[in-house]
């Protein structure tokens, strides 16, 4: 059941019923009824697998708790996260371990090989394992208290509306939420509904449009030049794909009374690699941060510390995102982009060698475009093949191509993108569609363009959510 | 907000129910013709014959030829036949008919491995009957039908909205043309090469297919006959020359027509039970693709050959495939003008 489909709204509409006749007790058993059946719509064998983890990490939080202070406390700690971790590791990195001793054997001339099992990756299985290590994580330094009800803990794990791809919320966010009565006023649920149909929009009418380009391109023998437009695709693909999902996620939540965590902000206006990363993928970003950054020292042992914790900060990033080299590269390459940022920060950009002018007219402006290409170009590692297929694309960065039919149909495509989002930029909000009660008789007029856009070039055949394979 | 949801939606609807007539000109050809069929107004109320079935009908029927030899006039016979059209849509089309009145003492309907079988032409026929077929609503309605038309609760209820929201209904269409790599049928969208792919300009493209279905229309005209996919004034097919060259068929597409499909047969008894209640014939009609399709079509004769038992209540007509060749095709498996002359020739010869 995908946000996307029409099975999925009428799922959402009778629980939206039931969600406010209840009392709040009520509401959290059919929150966790719902993302179980939510969950189990994909693989029930994998419900009944989160319904266990869910259980073991309620006790373990339970039991480090009551332990704080003590050698058992430390042990049950390190139980829950090593546990956790090789119950991701297991799942997702089996088959990547395998292939690369393989890889290895080959490489050092062994003609031996061992066989790979066919291992189902349970989908989310990233998001709720991040979820389990930083609620373990709170109660071992003390941020929170471990959640005293099954329901509620099931329910923190099992939130149907970011079970699949987030935002991975923080327990000390949104164990409360679930414990407390949930608020509905009129002016955020009307809110929630705007984010979630703009959501859909993103995904319906310009990632699914786009996609279909860029998977052509990728299995395509593509000519200088083209691989410049497939980077820009692949690059608002992702962004209105993951982005839409997000808001859909926030904005369901918002109906329901649940204020969840800001996803992205506006990526593509950052000027720096180091502002990108505080604006994609907030809630990864930031919790590679505290649960790994931190840990690890930060920037607290100095330069050279600091830059090679974010490499390994992001090298573990592309992991979290796939067991392939492509992702391995990837988060190598995210890691490198950064460290070269802090070096020129360091070097350069701190000094203020520059008028605040030049910075603002060209300083700036050379950073976003550098950063928006950086990231572009490093999408597309995530589709690299081999070495020699790296080497075709790179080849062909440096051609210039221009097609106008191409070019026309990625203006209609992006011109709704430009107009909500940029509105959000000008006025300097969080979110979208905050000027909705000023601007009546503009929400309509956006309404029934948008209706018309997604009815006329929505793709309907069902596309799963990009995210949904990390 | 809930008043501005509501009236933007009317709006909406009004807007793009008011939009749908100038949009169907630009739909790809087999969208336009069963859109043109929905638009169709027959004026008589009953008829010598009345041919149901696929487009080997429509490009296959020489009508003046036809009915000469079966001595009545053209406007005896209805030719009621439309692209991939499958059992389920000719016994919803024969209930449509019924219901306005029009009748006839002879029906027939052909058969083939596309409508016997589960293939792709299937569902394409599903898009279709829901998006264009004439009250198609009543599927909504008919329990027995949902198993065939729905895959899911989701379909069901697209299908429902899309009633009100006409603009869906043409989705699949408006969106393969705008896809940034645009999958209509055409020449261009078989090349390997990307800047090919990406197609002319859209407004060009947008044109060409207006202008292709306005020689449609005007070819159609009111038999709902059509020379398949010609859309010159050249009427060369009239000659018996040899002007395509047809590859030879992938063997691994055998497996697409491996498997009968039993509803199909199901329905077609139901149909023979109409037919009778209306105490009309009912004549089932093989009519032979290029030696090339027949060569990997698995399935289909032995389907048809277990149709031809003793309590049959149906008339079956093969038409031998020995004597047509490449001279008599458009492609694999419709007819040209030359191979609908000789068809129809033999038909009528069998229908006496």
């Amino acid at each position: 059941m995908l946000f996307n489909s029409i099975s999925f709204l009428i799922f959402y509409c009778v629980v939206l019923f039931l969600y406010f006749r209840l009392n709040t007790k009520n509401q959290n058993i059919l929150l966790l009824l719902a993302g179980f059946s939510f969950y189990s719509f994909w693989n029930l064998g994998m419900g009944f697998l989160l319904l266990i983890v869910i259980f073991l990490n309620f006790k373990l939080g339970k039991l480090i708790y009551s332990n704080l202070g003590s050698k058992n406390a430390n042990f049950y700690f390190k139980l829950g996260i090593i546990g956790n971790l090789l119950l991701l590791g297991y799942f997702k990195y089996t088959i990547f371990f395998l292939n690369s001793s393989n890889d290895i054997f080959h490489f050092i001339g062994l003609d031996y090989s061992v066989a790979i099992p066919k291992i189902l990756l349970p989908v989310g299985i990233s998001f709720y394992t991040f979820h389990n290590i930083s609620y373990i994580y709170d109660i071992k330094r003390k941020v929170i208290v471990p959640c005293n009800s099954l329901l509620e803990f099931s329910v923190y794990d099992l939130f149907f509306p970011l079970l699949l791809a987030g935002p991975i919320e923080r327990p000390k966010s949104l164990l409360p939420q679930i414990k407390n009565a949930r608020v509905v006023n009129k002016d955020d649920f009307n809110h929630g509904i705007l984010l979630f149909l703009w959501g859909i929009f993103k995904k319906v009418v310009i990632a699914d449009n786009l996609s279909s380009f860029v998977e052509y391109s990728f299995q395509s023998t593509l000519e200088p030049g083209i691989i410049n437009w497939v980077a820009f695709c692949f690059a608002f693909q992702v962004y209105a794909d993951f982005s839409g999902y997000s808001d859909a996620a926030r904005g369901m939540a918002k109906m329901m009374g649940f204020n969840l965590m800001l996803n992205f902000n506006l990526p593509f206006v950052a000027t720096s690699v180091s502002e990108f990363w505080k604006r994609w993928h907030i809630s990864l970003s930031s919790w590679l941060r505290d649960y790994v950054y931190v840990p690890l020292g930060g920037n607290k042992l100095g330069f050279l510390r600091q830059n090679i914790n974010i490499l390994i900060v992001w090298t573990l990033g592309g992991l979290w995102h796939g067991a392939t080299y492509g992702y391995f590269i990837w988060g190598l390459y995210c890691g490198f982009c950064i460290v070269v940022f802090n070096i020129i920060n360091f070097s350069i950009l701190k000094s203020k060698l520059f008028p605040s002018s030049i910075d603002k007219y060209f300083v700036k402006p050379i950073g976003l475009f550098l950063t928006f290409w950086s990231f572009s170009f490093g999408l597309l590692l995530f589709s690299i093949r081999d070495f020699n297929h790296l080497l075709s694309l790179a080849s062909g960065i440096l051609g210039l191509y221009y097609n106008n039919n191409l070019f026309i149909k990625l203006i209609i495509l992006l011109i709704p993108l430009f107009i909500i989002e940029g509105e959000q930029f000008w006025n300097k909000k969080d979110e979208s569609f905050l000027w909705y009660k000023k601007h009546p008789l503009l929400l309509g007029l956006t309404m029934v363009i948008g209706l018309f856009l997604f009815s006329s070039i929505g793709i309907f055949e069902k596309m799963e959510f990009f995210y949904f394979q990390f | 907000m809930k008043r501005i949801l509501l009236l933007s939606t009317f709006i909406f609807l009004i807007l793009g129910n008011i939009f749908t007539p100038l949009i169907s000109g630009y739909l790809e050809e087999s969208s336009y013709f069963w859109y043109w069929t929905s638009q169709r107004e027959i004026i008589k109320k009953r008829y010598n014959y009345i041919f149901l079935g696929d487009s080997q009908w429509i490009s296959g029927i020489d009508l003046s030829i036809l009915a000469k030899n079966l001595n009545v006039s053209e406007n005896d016979i209805l030719i009621y036949a439309k692209p991939s059209q499958q059992l389920e849509g000719i016994e919803l089309d024969l209930k449509f008919l019924k219901s306005k009145g029009i009748t006839a003492d002879h029906y027939l309907i052909n058969l083939s491995s596309t409508s016997t079988t589960v293939n792709k032409v299937f569902y394409t026929f599903k898009n279709l009957e829901l998006a264009f077929g004439i009250n198609s609503w009543k599927i909504l309605i008919e329990p027995n039908l949902w198993r065939t038309f729905y895959k899911d609760i989701g379909s069901y209820f697209y299908h429902a909205i899309s009633e009100f929201c006409l603009l869906l209904k043409f989705n699949s269409n408006t969106t393969s043309l705008f896809k940034i790599i645009p999958t209509i049928d055409s020449d261009f969208t078989t090349s390997k090469d990307l800047e090919t792919r990406l197609g002319p300009n859209i407004f060009d493209l947008l044109n060409s297919t207006k202008r292709k279905n306005l020689i449609m229309k005007d070819k159609l005209g009111s038999k709902g006959l059509w020379d398949w996919k010609n859309y010159t004034q050249d009427n060369s097919s009239n000659e018996c020359i040899e002007k395509i060259s047809l590859p030879k068929l992938d063997q691994a597409l055998k497996l697409a027509f491996a498997k009968e499909r039993k509803e199909s047969i199901n329905i077609l008894q139901r149909i023979a039970t109409h037919s009778i209640d209306m105490r009309s014939d009912l004549t089932l009609v093989n009519i032979p693709f290029t030696a090339q399709m027949r060569e990997i079509e698995s399935v289909f004769p032995i389907v048809w050959k277990s149709l031809d038992s003793p309590e049959k209540r149906y008339k079956m007509i093969e038409v031998p495939s020995n004597i047509f060749d490449l001279r008599h095709y458009n492609d694999y498996t419709h007819f040209n003008q030359c191979g609908a002359k000789l068809f129809s020739e033999i038909l009528s010869e069998k229908m006496k």
